[in-house]
C-alpha cells in the first residue's frame, strides 16, 4: 500500500472515530436535554447539557479506540535484520532507583541481546543526586561488568547537572555520544526487553528509512497486589487492541510513551532538543511529558513515528497500589496540562495538536464529571415546583411526565460505552484464541468481569485524586519529579486512612448535602459516594496479595526467558550480601556469547 | 579532620576515575534547540487565564 493510500485509510479511521464520539455525545445530550426541559429551562440545564456532551464524547472516543483496534492487522512478512548491523545502543536512564534490580535487569537483557545475535552497547545514564544511592549504583555496575564481561560495551555515566530530567538525560547522551550510534533503544529503569524484540525493532528501522521512532507495547510484569495484577491483566488483555486502534488513528504521528522504543539517533538529534518553557512550573520550566512532544516534533520534521503492538518481548513494571499510581498520575497530569502551552507551537501536524488536546482532556474530564454531578444536584434543587394547573380555566390537573425511564436509558448508554470496549475485546480474544493465554475464555471472562467491578469501584477514588491533581496544577503548585516507587507496595489500613480519609469526608459531605436538599437524587449518587466512603479500605485492601485464580496473563503463566533470567540474577545478587567477591558463580552463558 | 578530608578527596578521585573509565564513547552530535512557543504567547492568553484565576 502506498503512502497516499495509507493516509486515506488513516483519515477514514479518524473520521469514523470522531463521528462515533460526536454521534454518541449528541444522542446523550438530546436525551438529557429532553428530560431536563420538562420543567422549563434554567442555567443548570444548559450546564448539564454541555457537560454531558463533553463527558459522553470522551467516553465514546475511548470506546472508538477499541472498536477501531478490534480488527486484527493484515499479515505481513516481518523484515529480517540486514548485515552489517547498524551501530545500536540501549539507553537506560535512571534516577534514584534500586540499583540491584536495575542492573540485574540489564544483565539479563545483555545476555538476551547477545543470544539474539544483536551487537548492541548498553549505557546506564544516571541522574541520581543522592551520594549513597550513587555509590550503590557504582557497586552494582562493577558487579554487572564482572557478571557480563561487559567492559567496553556496557557504560555508566552520572550527570552532575540533571537539567531537563529524563529528556535532558537522553539529550545529553545524544549530544556527547550520539554520532557513534545509528539507533538507540530507550528504556526505563524498570524496562525489560528480549533480545529478539530489539532485533525485530532494528530490522523494522532498517526496512523503513523514514521511520524516526518505533514504539512497542510494553506488558506489565511482576505484579503481586490486587491492584497491580488488575493493571497487569488490563495491559496484557485490553491494551493490544487499544494500541492497535491508536496505531490506526495516529498513522505516522505517534505515539511515543517515553520508553521501550527505538529511535533513529540522527532524526532525534535534529528534531527533539526540547527548550524549557518560559516561566515557572507547573506550566513553565522543563517539559515533563516530553514523549508526546518528541513524537510531535519528529512528525513535524517529516519522520514517521509508529507503534507496533505485535512486537513481543517488551515489558515494564507497574504501580502496586493506588497511591503509587496517583503519585505517577500527578506528574503525568502536570505534564499533560503543560501541553496547553504547546497547542499553538509552529509547524506541528494537526493530529499532533489533537493528541495534545486528548492528553489535556484526559485529566480535565475528571473535573467535568465532578461539575456534572454538582450541576445535576443543583438542577434538582433549583427546579421550579410542578404547575398542575398551567391554564386559568382548567378542570383537570396536568401531571409532569415521568422522565425516569429516559434518564435510566441514558445511564445504561453511558455504562454501555464503558463496558462495550472490554466486552468486545473479550469476544475478540475468544474468536482469535488469544484468550488461551489468559486461562481460557471462561477464566478470561471472569477476569474481565472482576476487573470491570474493581475499576468501577475505584473510579470515584481515582476521580478524586485526579481532580485534586488538576486543581493543584491550575493553582500553580508544582509536583516536581518524585522518584518512582517500585516493588513492594502493601499498605496498612492506617496508611489508607492517612491517604484517603479526605475522600471519605468528601463523599460523606456530598451524601449528606444531597439527602438534605435533594433526597430523590440520593440513589443516583450512591455508586459514586459509597466507594468514596470506603476509600481508605479500598486503598489498603487492593494493595494486598489476592485473587490468585483470576487476572492470569500469558507473561505470568509462562514468563519469557529474559524475565526468568532477571529474577534468577536478582535472587542471586540479593542473596550475595558481601559484594562481588563472594558472588555465586555466573552461569557460563552469561557474557560468554560475543 | 584532615584525615577525613583526605579520605573524602580520595573517594572523590576514585569516583572520577571510574566515571571516565566507564563513560560511553565521545562522539558529539549537533542537536539544535527546537522552537515551540513565541514569547508573546506566554504573556498572553495563558497567563491572563490562569493568573487571574489563581489570584481571584
Amino acid at each position: 500500500m502506498g503512502d497516499d493510500a495509507k493516509m486515506a485509510v488513516t483519515r477514514l479511521y479518524r473520521g469514523l472515530a470522531i463521528g462515533f464520539a460526536l454521534l454518541a455525545a449528541t444522542i446523550a445530550t438530546i436525551m438529557l436535554t429532553d428530560a431536563a426541559l420538562e420543567d422549563g429551562t434554567d442555567v443548570w440545564d444548559i450546564a448539564r447539557s454541555v457537560l454531558i456532551f463533553l463527558t459522553t464524547a470522551w467516553l465514546a472516543w475511548g470506546a472508538s479506540l477499541s472498536l477501531v483496534g478490534l480488527m486484527p492487522r493484515r499479515r505481513r512478512a516481518e523484515p529480517a535484520m540486514m548485515m552489517p548491523q547498524p551501530r545500536c545502543i540501549v539507553l537506560v536512564p535512571i534516577c534514584n532507583e534500586d540499583p540491584v534490580a536495575t542492573f540485574a535487569r540489564i544483565a539479563a537483557m545483555d545476555h538476551s541481546i547477545q543470544a539474539a545475535g544483536v551487537a548492541a552497547d548498553i549505557a546506564v545514564l544516571s541522574d541520581t543526586r543522592d551520594e549513597d544511592a550513587a555509590s550503590g549504583e557504582r557497586n552494582a555496575f562493577a558487579h554487572l561488568l564482572d557478571e557480563t564481561a561487559g567492559q567496553g560495551r556496557i557504560f555508566y555515566r552520572r550527570r552532575q547537572d540533571n537539567r531537563g530530567r529524563k529528556a535532558g538525560n537522553i539529550e545529553d547522551f545524544i549530544r556527547n555520544s550520539g554520532a557513534a550510534y545509528e539507533l538507540a533503544v530507550i528504556l526505563d529503569a524498570d524496562s525489560l526487553m528480549e533480545g529478539q524484540a530489539i532485533r525485530r525493532m532494528i530490522a523494522e528501522m532498517q526496512a523503513d528509512p523514514d521511520l524516526g521512532l518505533l514504539q512497542t507495547l510494553p506488558k506489565i510484569t511482576g505484579a503481586t497486589s490486587v491492584f497491580g495484577r488488575a493493571m497487569q491483566f488490563s495491559a496484557s488483555f485490553f491494551s493490544p487492541v487499544f494500541a492497535r486502534g491508536l496505531a490506526r488513528l495516529q498513522g505516522t504521528t505517534g505515539p511515543f510513551w517515553g520508553h521501550n522504543a527505538i529511535i533513529r539517533t540522527r532524526a532525534f538529534a535534529e528534531s527533539c532538543a526540547l527548550p524549557p518553557l518560559a516561566g515557572k512550573p507547573p506550566f513553565g520550566g522543563h517539559i515533563l511529558s516530553h514523549d508526546y512532544v518528541e513524537a510531535a516534533l519528529l512528525a513535524r520534521a517529516g519522520w514517521s513515528v509508529r507503534v507496533d503492538e505485535t512486537i513481543d518481548g517488551s515489558y515494564e513494571e507497574g504501580p502496586e497500589n493506588i497511591l503509587s499510581f496517583a503519585k505517577r498520575d500527578r506528574r503525568w497530569c502536570q505534564g499533560n496540562l503543560q501541553h496547553i502551552r504547546l497547542l499553538t507551537a509552529p509547524g506541528l501536524r494537526a493530529w499532533s495538536r489533537f493528541v495534545f488536546v486528548q492528553g489535556i482532556f484526559a485529566y480535565l474530564v475528571s473535573l467535568v464529571w465532578g461539575l456534572f454531578l454538582i450541576a445535576s444536584v443543583a438542577g434538582a434543587v433549583f427546579a421550579p415546583a410542578p404547575d398542575y394547573f398551567p391554564d386559568t380555566y382548567q378542570l383537570f390537573p396536568v401531571f409532569p411526565s415521568d422522565q425516569t425511564q429516559q434518564i435510566i436509558a441514558l445511564g445504561i448508554g453511558v455504562v454501555g460505552l464503558l463496558v462495550l470496549p472490554k466486552l468486545s475485546i473479550l469476544i475478540e480474544s475468544a474468536m482469535t484464541r488469544r484468550a488461551v493465554g489468559f486461562g481460557g475464555s471462561l477464566k478470561a471472562a471472569g477476569s474481565v468481569l472482576v476487573e470491570l467491578l474493581l475499576s468501577s469501584l475505584l473510579a470515584p477514588v481515582m476521580l478524586m485524586y485526579q481532580s485534586r491533581a488538576v486543581l493543584q496544577v491550575l493553582m500553580g503548585r508544582d509536583g516536581g519529579w518524585p522518584a518512582n516507587q517500585r516493588g513492594e507496595g502493601r499498605l496498612t489500613i492506617g496508611q489508607g486512612i492517612a491517604a484517603g480519609f479526605w475522600i471519605t469526608l468528601f463523599g460523606a459531605a456530598a451524601l449528606t448535602a444531597t439527602w438534605w436538599i435533594a433526597p430523590g437524587l440520593l440513589i443516583w449518587l450512591l455508586p459514586v459516594a459509597v466507594p468514596m466512603l470506603l476509600a481508605p479500605l479500598l486503598i489498603a485492601l487492593t494493595s494486598r496479595v489476592g485473587i490468585s485464580g483470576l487476572f492470569q496473563t500469558p507473561e505470568e503463566a509462562a514468563p519469557s526467558p529474559v524475565i526468568r533470567h532477571y529474577r534468577a540474577i536478582h535472587d542471586r545478587w540479593t542473596r550475595d550480601d558481601n559484594g562481588p567477591e563472594d558472588a555465586i558463580p555466573v552461569p557460563p552463558a552469561l557474557g560468554a556469547i560475543a | 579532620m584532615k584525615a577525613d578530608m583526605n579520605l573524602h578527596a580520595a573517594a572523590e578521585n576514585a569516583t572520577a576515575v571510574e566515571a571516565v573509565h566507564w563513560e560511553p564513547p565521545m562522539a558529539p552530535l549537533d542537536m539544535p534547540r527546537q522552537q515551540l512557543e513565541s514569547d508573546r504567547e506566554v504573556t498572553g492568553l495563558f497567563t491572563r487565564l490562569f493568573g487571574a484565576w489563581r489570584h481571584a
